[in-house]
């Protein structure tokens, strides 16, 4: 069992997530943000490949999102790739296939019939392999990546995960000491920190970071906890490390997919941006930047050939739609790498009208009277990263297809899974949504708009939850009000 | 003997490595701290064999071959001019019972030399930190060719958690010379000075990482070379206990103690609440991890022994234990007493009736426990916590030939007058060395040249005199002393080597 999943912990299955950064529009947005072209893929589908797609959902997710392009998820766990071809299937998607593969297998001897693509990304996974396993993937890459074509790797990033080492390393003693299997010996590690902590330790002064990490992961689930530190092999990588392994499969670093990542330096004091700048190396700044801002998760964007964009326009045409309904008045706060962000309503406020009344292209919007001492780009580029705004797909795909996988995905939430997203064929890509979405939206596919509150109450019921009456209507009636003609501007429904 | 591509693994090799010596290293006090953690202590028919696995420039087991002239050392090295230095300085000595190898862990772990037998004692200092982990299991395998039942082996490294916070900055360390191609010590500046820019700037990774902040501090404090060594290898990898005992386990060797001997005072010494908590651990080896965490252990000292452990009959110090003044504490002042745990301090009147004991020659420890008043635990602890603060020693069960520690002295003394790099003087009673300053080594030359050696006036001029030769100015707590009153001053200085330091080396098999 051990040997044949390489160390990774395959006792529970890893959570069912889809992440926008991953979308192909959104890479090459990020792409061109940070300086480059972003593949030539007009008037033809593109190819996508995602190595270690666990359960697949956010493959599945993409693939609906993008019908007239071919995906390809390639996994070792079979009874992941059983629920991604479950999934796939259920979802009616043709244009999705997963592979039960090993990558030192893969490595080895290239599927023939694999070609190459224009997107290969990577979730997580290289910060959970053993040294010939990360070998391995690199010489995937070599054969994965067509020219022009873009990578996205993220991973656990030096120096913010290092606060975390005592829980992995203590976590991973307790399971080797071996009376303790599954989530047990996280959940001990957190205890016993916990409990030291309460003894007032001399550590925890010189390790501040450690317990507000622990309390933070006391809210997670335990599939997380088993697959983040009961791994075999967990490796910290600082992005010099990654540029270099991903060097040898002739990727250079692009960007980050953490679209605010790449605003770092112009938010930085000058104290502390002029350090970084004076580094003539990119992966030595990228590695400075990171200590600067204590970076513990990075999401990275390779390409092969990479090729400096001429001019500044490019984008300026890419419409934008709203992602999320707004209420007007509201300041807004939300996390970036450089700290948290307030805006006062009126920093964003007409940008969102002018989207509330249909998309507008980045050009439009860059154009709009200044209303505060923010940079237009700054808040344009904040709001995408805030997920207040989304962007459009270069290729819209089909709201039928997208919403024959949503209904798939709403009715599977109604029977308890976990999903969190749905496909928007608008955008290429997937949008939020909540269980209490979900279960209403399987109502409203199943019989319309009308008696939704008794339908969601139906549905919580059957799962075990109680809710107010006044609670169930003004969701149904918020839902019918907000959340189905966002939907369909976004493609989620047709 | 094969050349790899990479005859070093990565270990940097461009500045020479500090001259050091480190008690806990000695053959007693291994022993001793077995006893310590409270287990028997693998008897030893007189002499023994003694292993260093990357023995530097080779003082350390010099002074300890001079010290316990008896028995047989051997040092291993991958550098060339380590192994010289080593071989010349054995060589300078006169020191019969010391050899130096010039070899590879890789290559000796494949191929393990019938004529190098096994050892008594296998020592690593320091270098666990510094190699690949795959030198890491080749240097584990040796230990397993070099020890037999009952072997005892120490090994130091640099360990989890004190030293995460020191990560960013080896990387960054290493990262600048790589990419600069600059010399090791413009490349220190560069990372020194940019850590403090970002400092100054507030950068918040220092918030998470206060360590970072506080041993920048101090970073220019050190010598270009301890940076180097310490900070410049390609690999660089601070460990956990369990790290390190699962390694050697392979070799059949568990965990006997700790060589730093107040460590043997845990967890009792932490509050009630860590005690327990870190006693409540099953595991051995977690026990050791947890304990390590509760402190924030920056450097580990393991001793494992090969085979069965022993439980200690009859108590710590054992009965026939017979002990030694090393240094005179200050009267009336406190004592300090750095321990991994807790910068601790004794009262002096605590310490007095043991100190003015031992000042009419060596005791036996139930002696001691009388004089102090104290029995069983308490003596126990001020015991350990004087042996930790270097003010007693244990005296060896059969001190070697004082001959051979005396003129390895004799040749430390004189490399001193030309400015030598060393610091210690072997002492053959406690089978070890002790510390020594630049000028305490002076008067040693002196004293051993003039034909008076009661003659305070001359020894002091003898002083003056190699002084002089290289240019060395007389320094009074921290201030120059002027020329013209400096060589008075001397004959003071000389006069109170010859009343406090002589019969103290002479008790220590320091000098004749």
């Amino acid at each position: 069992m051990k040997d044949w999943s390489h160390g990774y912990n395959v006792s529970m299955g890893y959570s069912f997530g889809f992440y926008r950064e991953m979308a192909p529009d959104w890479l090459d947005f990020c792409a061109w943000i940070g300086g480059f072209e972003p593949p030539q893929r007009t008037g033809r589908p593109f190819r996508y490949l995602e190595l270690g797609c666990g359960q697949g959902f956010g493959l599945a997710l993409l693939a609906a999102a993008n019908p007239g392009s071919e995906f390809v998820g390639v996994d070792f766990q079979p009874e992941h790739i059983e629920h991604a071809q479950g999934l796939a299937q259920a979802a009616g998607l043709t244009n999705v296939r997963f592979l039960q593969a090993d990558f030192l297998d893969l490595a080895a001897s290239w599927p023939a019939d694999f070609g190459t693509f224009d997107y290969v990304t990577l979730h997580g996974i290289i910060s959970y392999l053993s040294p010939p396993l990360l070998n391995a993937v690199i010489e995937c890459l070599s054969h994965a990546v067509a020219e022009g074509g873009l990578v996205y790797v993220s991973y656990n990033a030096q120096p913010g995960c290092l606060s975390t080492v005592p829980l992995q390393h203590l976590a991973h003693r307790i399971r080797e000491s071996g009376h303790a299997d599954g989530p047990a010996p996280a959940e001990e590690a957190i205890a016993l920190l916990d409990e030291l902590a309460a003894a007032k330790a001399p550590v925890f002064q010189v390790m501040p970071a450690l317990m507000p990490r622990i309390e933070a992961l006391k809210a997670r689930d335990r599939n997380y906890l088993v697959h983040e530190y009961l791994s075999d092999n967990w490796n910290l990588f600082w992005h010099s490390d990654v540029a270099r392994e991903f060097r040898r499969a002739g990727l250079d670093f692009a960007a980050s997919a953490t679209l605010a990542d790449n605003l770092v330096l112009e938010f930085l004091p000058q104290p502390l941006r002029e350090p970084i700048r004076e580094q003539t190396a990119q992966h030595v700044r990228q590695d400075l930047q990171d200590f600067v801002i204590n970076q513990a998760f990075r999401r990275d964007v390779f390409c092969r050939g990479a090729h400096p964009r001429s001019g500044g326009a490019g984008r300026d045409a890419m419409p934008v739609h709203a992602a999320a309904t707004v209420l007007p008045g509201r300041p807004l706060s939300f996390d970036t790498s450089f700290g948290q962000v307030d805006w006062a309503p009126e920093v964003f406020a007409n940008i969102i009208q002018a989207v509330g009344e249909g998309p507008k292209t980045l050009g439009e919007l860059f154009r709009l009277p200044r209303a505060t001492q923010w940079m237009p780009r700054h808040v344009l580029l904040l709001a995408l990263h805030a997920n207040l705004l989304a962007n459009e797909a270069s290729r819209p795909g089909d709201p039928q297809t997208a919403q024959r996988f949503n209904a798939v995905i709403a009715r599977a939430v109604c029977n308890g899974a976990p999903y969190d997203h749905l496909a928007a064929a608008r955008l290429g890509s997937g949008v939020p949504a909540s269980a209490v979405e979900m279960m209403l939206l399987d109502a409203w596919l199943e019989s319309g708009g009308d008696h939704l509150a008794d339908e969601l109450e139906r549905r919580l019921s059957k799962l075990g939850c109680a809710s107010a009456k006044p609670e169930l209507e003004a969701a149904a009636t918020a839902f019918n009000k907000d959340t189905v003609p966002l939907w369909r501007r976004l493609g989620v429904i047709a | 003997m094969t050349m790899s591509s990479n005859p070093t693994h990565g270990y940097n090799t461009s500045v020479g490595y500090t001259f050091g010596f480190y008690r806990e290293m000695a053959p007693g006090w291994l022993d001793l701290c077995v006893q310590a953690a409270g287990y028997e202590a693998p008897r030893r028919d007189g002499s023994f064999r003694y292993l260093e696995l990357g023995c530097g420039q080779g003082f350390g087991l010099c002074l300890l071959a001079a010290a316990n002239s008896g028995s047989e050392f051997v040092g291993v090295d991958i550098q060339p001019d380590h192994i010289a230095h080593a071989r010349q300085l054995a060589e300078s000595a006169g020191l019969t019972n010391v050899g130096f190898v010039e070899a590879d862990f890789a290559d000796l772990a494949e191929r393990w030399p019938d004529d190098l037998g096994t050892f008594d004692y296998v020592t690593l200092h320091g270098i666990l930190t510094w190699v690949s982990p795959k030198l890491r299991q080749a240097a584990a395998d040796c230990v397993g060719h070099a020890t037999h039942a009952g072997s005892l082996v120490y090994a130091g490294y640099n360990s989890q958690p004190s030293w995460l916070g020191m990560v960013p900055f080896q990387h960054f360390m290493k990262l600048f010379q790589k990419e600069s191609g600059k010399p090791v010590n413009a490349a220190i500046e560069d990372s020194v000075s940019l850590f403090e820019r970002l400092r100054a700037g507030n950068a918040p990774g220092f918030q998470v990482l206060p360590v970072l902040d506080a041993r920048l501090q101090t970073m220019r404090s050190h010598s270009a070379s301890y940076l180097s060594h310490e900070y410049l290898n390609d690999y660089w990898q601070p460990l956990w206990h369990t790290e390190v005992a699962d390694i050697f386990a392979q070799a059949g060797l568990q965990f006997a103690g700790s060589a730093t001997i107040s460590d043997s005072l845990l967890p009792d010494a932490l509050s009630p609440q860590l005690r327990d908590l870190i006693a409540g651990q099953e595991d051995g080896g977690l026990r050791q991890d947890v304990q390590d965490f509760a402190i924030n252990q920056g450097f580990r000292r393991d001793i494992f022994c090969r085979g069965e452990l022993k439980p200690l009959r009859g108590g710590f110090p054992a009965d026939d234990a017979r002990f030694v003044l090393v240094t005179q504490p200050e009267a009336g002042t406190e004592l300090p007493v750095p321990t991994s745990y807790d910068r601790l301090s004794l009262p002096y009147r605590n310490v007095a009736p043991i100190v003015q004991a031992l000042g009419n020659g060596p005791r036996s420890g139930e002696e001691l426990a009388s004089v102090a008043g104290l029995v069983d635990k308490e003596f126990r602890r001020l015991i350990i916590l004087l042996i930790q603060a270097g003010v007693v020693a244990v005296m060896a069960d059969q001190p070697g030939n004082p001959d051979a520690a005396n003129r390895l002295n004799a040749a430390i003394a004189r490399a001193a007058c030309d400015r030598g790099p060393y610091e210690q003087l072997a002492a053959a009673q406690i089978g070890s060395a002790i510390g020594a300053s630049q000028i305490e080594l002076m008067l040693l030359d002196s004293w051993l040249e003039v034909s008076d050696r009661t003659d305070a006036k001359a020894v002091g001029d003898g002083v003056w005199d190699r002084m002089t030769r290289i240019g060395q100015k007389l320094y009074h707590q921290g201030q120059q002393v002027d020329d013209a009153i400096a060589r008075d001053q001397l004959q003071d200085v000389a006069a109170a080597f010859l009343r406090d330091n002589l019969p103290r080396w002479r008790q220590l098999g320091v000098v004749e």
